[in-house]
């Protein structure tokens, strides 16, 4: 950052590289600050969340809030450049004489105009944040709704045929959870360390579900271990075919 | 607030207006300045959306000033709606404009840039409020 004395206004020529920061909210300050060359970008910060506020281009003036009120207050934005910038300071004193000399009407049409604006940058900013948390809600709640589909336990007989196999052996037992994606079965006509079928067989199932729907599917193995009864194999499974009617059926049973 | 003593001198004559009159229309190119003596008003934009109130204004407080610190006699950037019964002050223009041209070009450039600023912070929040609901 370097600066030079311009000229008898004696204001001072500051000049940014692009992304320094130029005003910080909660700073005291009193400068005005006018954009010679080179954009800002005018921001706040909620939970550590940027929020851009507006941006403001060569011939524009900011900062002026202070000024105009006349009071010590502390900045309501940050300001950060763009760009390459080179901006103008404008210390009060030095407009001193001219805010004295500025006609009282125009003075209190001007604090008015400012009001104005102060109200709509507070509800700016309000309506920027509402929106950025709106779209987090809506990210979070699909991630939410997939949760809830997630699985539920139960105990509800089956029938299974081996399918893509010349053996074509049969399974029988009791589905204890079911998800979208597959089910979990604990087997009762084999034993675990008599085990024909291993993982990627597939089978075609029925059963009906708690509700009172039949349901048919096709399912693959995908992990096998020992079940609940002693000696028992308990297959996890996983659909390669489910009929929409089965699977619309499924999603209204495992909604909570 | 009360009426700025300062304004007052510049009050060229007094108007009426019942509940949802329009004293200033969107788009329509406008001359005076007003103040509000007595109710209030609601500041109106237009959206895809429809119209929807960005302000509430008072006693005391000043509306339509935008035309001083433009160069041409620009649209009106937003309606004024009377809330209920309004009593308003039309402002002499023409002497408002020899007072605003007392002001140092610094000044005046600096009132530019805050009308400028009002009116791009309010269209801005105007687009959001109608993208979010």
């Amino acid at each position: 950052m370097i600066d030079q004395e311009i000229d008898v206004f004696h204001a001072y020529l500051l000049k940014y590289r692009k992304g320094e920061l130029v005003i910080k909210e909660g700073d005291y300050g009193i400068s005005i600050y006018k954009i010679v060359k080179g954009k800002v970008l005018i921001f706040t910060e909620s939970d550590n969340i940027e929020i851009p506020i507006t941006t403001i281009g060569e011939g524009e003036v900011i900062g002026e809030m202070l000024f105009l009120k006349k009071t010590i207050d502390r900045r309501s934005a940050s300001v950060r450049t763009l760009e390459d910038s080179e901006i103008e300071v404008w210390h009060p004193d030095m407009l001193a004489k001219e805010y004295a000399d500025m006609p009282p009407v125009i003075k209190h049409i001007a604090n008015q105009a400012l009001n104005r604006l102060v109200r709509m940058n507070k509800m700016l900013v309000q309506l920027t944040t509402r929106k950025q948390k709106l779209r987090e809600i809506v990210e979070t709640d699909v991630w939410v709704k997939k949760r809830r589909f997630y699985r539920k336990k139960m105990e509800i007989g089956f029938t299974g045929r081996q399918i893509n196999s010349t053996a074509k052996k049969l399974l029988s037992g009791y589905i204890t959870d079911i998800s979208l994606g597959g089910v979990g079965m604990e087997i009762t006509n084999i034993k675990l360390n008599n085990n024909p079928f291993k993982t990627g067989d597939e089978f075609f199932v029925k059963t009906v579900l708690p509700n009172g729907k039949d349901m048919e599917f096709h399912a693959k193995i995908v992990s096998i271990k020992g079940g609940k009864m002693p000696g028992a194999p308990f297959f996890g499974m996983s659909f390669t075919e489910l009929p929409d009617s089965s699977r619309k059926d499924l999603g209204f049973f495992l909604m909570p | 607030m009360p009426v700025d003593e300062f304004t007052y001198a510049f009050i060229a004559k007094e108007e009426n207006y019942s509940d949802n009159d329009y004293i200033i229309k969107e788009g329509t190119s406008g001359d005076w300045v007003y103040i509000i003596l007595k109710g209030k008003v609601k500041v109106k934009k237009m959206t895809a959306k429809g119209l929807i109130t960005v302000d509430t204004l008072r006693e005391g407080e000043i509306f339509g000033e935008m035309i001083l610190w433009q160069a041409g006699r620009g649209a009106r950037t937003a309606s004024v709606v009377a809330d209920g019964p309004v009593k308003v002050g039309v402002l002499d223009t023409e002497a408002l404009l020899k007072e605003y041209e007392k002001l140092s070009p610094r000044l005046k450039g600096l009132m530019k840039s805050l009308i400028k600023r009002l009116s791009e912070t309010t269209q801005k929040a105007v687009t959001i409020a109608v993208e979010t609901n």
